[in-house]
This record gives C-alpha cells, structure tokens and sequence, in this order.
C-alpha cells in the first residue's frame, strides 16, 4: 500500500517541526507531550534562574567585616594572599572567594593586648568584690576553686596580676601557636608561682613589693623569648595585688599595728631625751654660771677688802690708838641706830653684874621687860 | 539544539571541577601533609597551597596541624621526696615533630586524640621528678636551694624523651602553673602563721620597749654627767676665785692686826643691821659718856634730849 507508506511518512514529517507549532490534527498524545515539554522548558528556564542564583549567594557569601580591634589575613588554598602591606587587612568591609577558596583568619592587632592571671586568688567575682560580697573564708582552701600561692618560708598568700603586651609580629602570633595569649597567661602564672616560691611572706606583702613585681616581670619576658611568643613588655604594664588569706589577715593586721607601736615608743623616748638634752644644757650653763658669780663677787669683795685696808692702813699707822677708838666709836652709833631694842646695864657699886629678864620676841611689838634692881 | 549546549557547558563545568577535586588538595599554612604513595609515605611537604596528588587507591594525604599545641595536665597530689604531699599543675607545649608515628599512634592523627596519652605520660613523669626533689627545692627563700627552675626542666626532658620515641611528639617547653598544698594542709598552715605573726608581735613590742628605755636612761645618764661635769667645773671657778683671793688679801699681810680689827668691825655690823636687840655695858665707849665723866676724860656731854632712852643712872 503505497498510500499507507506515503502517509506515514508524511506524519512523522510533521511530528519532526517544533512543538508550539500545533498539528493540524489536534491529537491527545500531541497535546499531552507539547505540556510536557512546556514543562520541562519552563523548569530549565527556573533551574537556570536558581542556579545562577545560587552561584549569586554563594559569591555574596564571601563578604565579612573585620572589627576595629582587630586584623584579617586571607588564606587563598590555605597560603596568606599577598605580601607587606597588602596581606594584614584592617578594620571595615572585604570580600574574599568563600570556602573552600578564600579563608578568613583573625589575627590580633599590636595594639596593647591584656592578660589576667587566674592562679593565685580565692574564688570571686569582679562584681562580688565590688560590691563586697565575696564568699566569707572557710577554715581551710579548696584547691579545686581558691587559688593561692606558696612562700618560700612554706607560708599561703593571694597573688593577682595583671599584665599589658604588645605582639610585635602578629602573623606569627596568629600562625605558630593554636593559642598563643594563653601561653602568655600561663607565662605570667607561672611568673607569680615561681616568684612567691623564693619570697618570705613578709617581703613579699610589705617589704620588698618592688622586688617581686621586678622578678615577676623579667620571669615572663624570660618565658615569652623562650617559647618565641614575639610580644614587647614594659615595666608599667604589669600591676600586682598581693594580699594575706583572708584567714590570717588579722593577725598580719596585728603585727602593723605592734610596728606603728614600736615606732612611736622609739620616737617618745627619742623626743624625751631631746628634751632632756637641751635643757641639761641649760641647766649645766647656768650652774657655771653661778659659779662665776660666786667667783666674781668673792673676788670684788675681797678686793674691795683689800682696797679699803691699804686705804686705812696708812691712818692707822699714824695713830693706832686714836684709829681704833674712832673706827669702834663709828661702828657702834651704826649699830645702835640700827638695832630695835637697847639695854644699858650699870654694874653696882657693890661690883655685882645686876640681872636683866627680858621677854624676847620676834614680833616687831616691844617685848614686855622687867627690870629687877638689884637687892640693896 | 541550544538547550543541549548548555546542559552540555553546565556539564563539562561540573565535570572538571569533580576532576580538580579528585585531583588536588589545599595545605593550609598551618598544616603539614604526609602523602602515601600506594600505602608508602613520602617526606612530608611544609609549603602551604594548591597541590597535585593521584585520587585514592593510588595515593592518600594526612594533614597534620604544625602549630604549638596547648596541654594542661590535671591539678593533682603527688608526693615530694621528703614525703609531703604537693599538688602540682603543669602546662606543656607541643608539636608534631614525626608525622608518621604521630599517625600511627592516634586515630586520623588528630591533636585532640593524643591528649589522654599526653596526660598519662605527664602524669607519670611528674610523679616520678617531683619524688626525686625534697620540699625546699620547690619552694625556698634561699635562692642557692630553690630548683624550681632545674625541675621544670628536669621535667621537660623526662617527658620529651618518650612523648618523642613513642608519640612523634616534640614537648617545646614544659612550666608549672600552680602550686598547692592538700585542703587540711593549708589549715595548718594558718595555724602556723597566725602564731608566727603573734611572735612577731611579742618581739616588736619587746624591742620597741627595750629600745625606748635605753634611749631613755642613756639621756638621763647624760644629763647627769652634764650636771656633774658643770657641777666640778662651778667648783674649780669658785676654788680659782679663792685661790685669786686669796692673792689679793697678801697686802693684809702687811699689818695683820689692823687686817683682823677691820674684819672683826665689819663683821659686827653686818651681824648687827636690823631686828637686834643689844644688851650692853655701860662702860661700853661711847656709852661711857653717859658716866659722869671723871676729870681725867674729856668735858662732860651730858645733855637732856640724848636720844638713848635710859635707866636711871644710881650712883
């Protein structure tokens, strides 16, 4: 049947042009497919979309931002991307290829960086010493929880510290340790164990503060350029408190108080001898004193003496008698003039002394006075 | 036909990058790679980046972190040799310094994996150091005895040795973090040094006392050497005055008589001057006058208005 050929031929001529071109027919299967394939090419079209999208996002993702307090290196396939200036990124917006091309990595800054040490000091918070509620001491610490450390004379006492650095080369910092600051905590830890170790608790609480934050101090630069840790210190950045336990604290209270008493009792004894000096000396000079007036006046005195004798003596030589009668004469109106009371006693005739009773007394009244006459 | 093409570019694209992938692997820079050939490892490559390697079977890669590893042990009592216990707590660094037996000791040679086999081994090392050392070679004001610094050394080699021949590990450097004694211990402990301070005290006050009083009598000591030594110095001024005096009275040498009358004179009227009451003789010149006078004396003076009260003179 050539006709049947014909038209088979001829159908499968038409089944070959596009779809959308619809078949004069109009058949099912025709309709049905044409669906399909709308279907499939709308579907292409969104995967398309999708995966462009998708391709979209996953550029976008490689957005980060780097914080003010820090810098940013980017590890292209795992090696730092650039060089010099262009390899540390500082604060603000980048982009980089997301995982698994780029990698971001923070890396600190040379900014002064902070470490506290965390031996050495009862369990607290910062808030509850603040506000002074620290737990109250037990009897005992806990090694588990209380920190502290040894002495060298076997006592306990509270360290704190707290230290400032800077890295000098942060790439390193960031790249040769899996965490580098805690090595410099621990360095400072260990720094304040080995220090207590040599220390009395005496030196170290009050004598010789300098000393151990010295010591401290050379410890964790000696420790830092041992392990290669690349940071710069200065002795200003290391701050220590060092405390008694709470346990004792009292009886170190005591041994400032007994102290402060030593101190003063030395400086009244010292201020009494002070006194006592200076007014030995005053004392001494006026006894010396008195003793050249003494001097002075015996001298004027025998002087005088001596001047009125070589002055008489000459009368005197010229008539003794008449000088001597004169000078008692003198003397004796002087003394009569001068003295209170005068008695005369005549001596009788019959040769006797007569008696005289006199009432003396030292009141100026005249003394009442008898006078018995002799019997006849 | 445009729809092939691009399924087809879509493909391709795909294709190769399975192939870069299957193909290649990343060293980071902190990392180092063993590569094993057919199960046969190679030196172990250090530069970080994009590398070229056969997929598996034929050849695998081990990444191992190169960094300096943190590792605490644990905070526990072990005893010293002068057997008193001591709580010691070290911190180590480390590194992978044999890849290979690193991996072959730790599963997917990981850091995380060899730390109970790192513990173990402190553990045991530092039992076995801290037992050599008595007390005072942890803790000594006496810097010739303290060996802290010897032991965390001491320390650092003991374990070194085996974390190397049996771990591939390198210990970098080993440090004690804290020291502690057992709880009961440290009650002791403030036993002692509340006495230690009350002693303290009793010998503050003491000295502050002894010293005081020393100061003290020293200066009363002083004083009355002043006072003596003035004392002395008064009475040699005094002795030079008489001794100067006496110089002077040698011109009384010259008539003694009238020297001893001159001084018997004044005498008596200074014993005389005031509040005396004198009870006399008359005979006494010049109250003789008061006598009628005989003719051998002078012309008789005899007034009214004498100002000598008198007794009546009998005769």
């Amino acid at each position: 049947m050539s006709d049947d050929i014909n038209l088979q031929s001829h159908l499968e001529k038409q089944k070959a042009p596009p779809p959308p071109v619809e078949p004069p027919e109009g058949h099912l299967e025709d309709s049905g497919s044409r669906a399909l394939s709308e279907a499939l090419r709308s579907s292409f079209l969104v995967l398309k979309f999708v995966m462009v999208l998708l391709i979209l996002v996953f550029l976008a993702s490689g957005v980060f931002i780097v914080g003010p307090q820090e810098n940013a290196i980017i590890l292209r396939f795992g090696k730092p991307k650039g060089t010099g200036e262009r390899l540390v990124l500082g604060p603000g917006l980048h982009w980089s290829f997301p995982r698994p091309i780029d990698e971001v990595v923070r890396i600190p800054t040379k900014e002064l960086q902070t470490v506290v040490s965390t031996i050495g000091w009862y369990q607290t918070t910062e808030v509850q010493e603040r506000a002074r509620t620290e737990p109250p001491p037990g009897p005992s610490l806990n090694p588990a929880v209380d920190g502290y450390t040894l002495t060298g004379d076997g006592n306990i006492i509270h360290v704190r510290g707290t230290l400032r650095y800077r890295i000098k080369n942060p790439l390193r910092y960031s790249l040769d340790f899996v965490n580098a600051s805690n090595l410099v905590q621990n360095a400072l830890n260990n720094a304040l164990v080995f220090v207590s170790a040599q220390y009395g608790v005496d030196n170290a609480l009050r004598l010789d503060l300098a000393g151990f934050r010295e010591k401290v101090l050379a410890r964790v630069e000696q420790a830092a350029n041992d392990q290669h840790l690349g940071i710069t210190l200065e002795s200003k950045d290391l701050t220590l408190s060092l405390i008694p336990p709470r346990q004792v604290n009292e009886a170190f209270e005591r041994v400032q108080g007994a102290e402060q008493e030593r101190r003063k009792a030395i400086n009244d004894a010292i201020g009494y001898a002070n006194q006592i000096r200076s007014r030995a000396e005053g004392d001494a000079a006026s006894i010396i004193n008195a003793g050249h007036t003494d001097r002075n006046r015996l001298l004027a005195a025998i002087a005088a003496e001596a001047q009125s004798f070589s002055s008489q003596l000459p009368h005197y030589q010229q008539n003794p008698k008449l000088f001597v009668q004169r000078l008692q004469t003198e003397t004796l109106q002087r003394i009569l003039t001068n003295s209170n009371d005068k008695f005369f006693l005549h001596q009788g005739s019959n040769g006797k002394t007569p008696q005289l009773r006199i009432e003396l007394n030292r009141e100026p009244r005249r003394p009442a006075s008898t006078n018995t006459p002799p019997a006849r | 036909m445009k729809r092939n093409s691009i399924t087809l570019v879509v493909g391709s694209i795909l294709l190769v990058l399975f192939l870069v992938l299957l193909f290649s692997y990343q060293l980071r820079v902190t990392e180092i790679a063993v590569v094993t050939t057919f199960g046969k490892p190679s030196h172990p490559s250090f530069d970080p980046g994009w590398k070229f390697r056969w997929p598996w079977p034929i050849q695998n890669v081990y990444k191992f972190d190169k960094r300096i590893q943190n590792f605490e042990g644990k905070f526990e009592q072990t005893s010293t040799r002068d057997k008193r216990p001591l709580l010691v707590l070290l911190y180590v660094g480390w590194t992978i310094s044999d890849p290979q037996l690193f991996f072959t000791s730790f599963r997917d040679g990981a850091v995380t994996a060899a730390e109970p086999a790192l513990e173990s081994l402190v553990r045991t090392k530092k039992h076995e150091v801290v037992g050599q050392h008595p007390f005072s070679d942890f803790v000594s004001t006496d810097t010739n005895k303290l060996k802290f610094l010897q032991i965390e050394r001491e320390l650092k080699d003991a374990i070194a040795t085996q974390a190397r021949t049996s771990y591939g590990i390198e210990i970098k450097f080993v440090g004690i973090k804290q020291l502690a004694l057992p709880e009961s211990i440290t009650q002791k402990v403030f036993d002692q040094m509340q006495s230690e301070r009350q002693t303290e005290v009793l010998r503050l006050q003491g000295e502050g006392e002894a010293q005081a009083k020393n100061i003290r009598s020293a200066a009363d000591r002083e004083l009355n050497e002043i006072l003596a030594k003035a004392d002395a110095e008064a009475t040699r001024i005094r002795g030079e005055g008489v001794a100067e005096a006496t110089k002077s009275l040698a011109v009384l040498q010259q008539n003694p008589e009238l020297a001893i009358f001159l001084m018997k004179v004044s005498a008596l009227e200074q014993s005389l001057k005031e509040r005396s009451t004198l009870v006399l003789d008359q005979r006494t010149p010049p109250f003789d006058l008061l006598q009628l006078p005989p003719s051998s004396t002078g012309p008789s003076v005899l007034e009214g208005g004498a100002t000598a009260p008198k007794t009546g003179a009998n005769k």
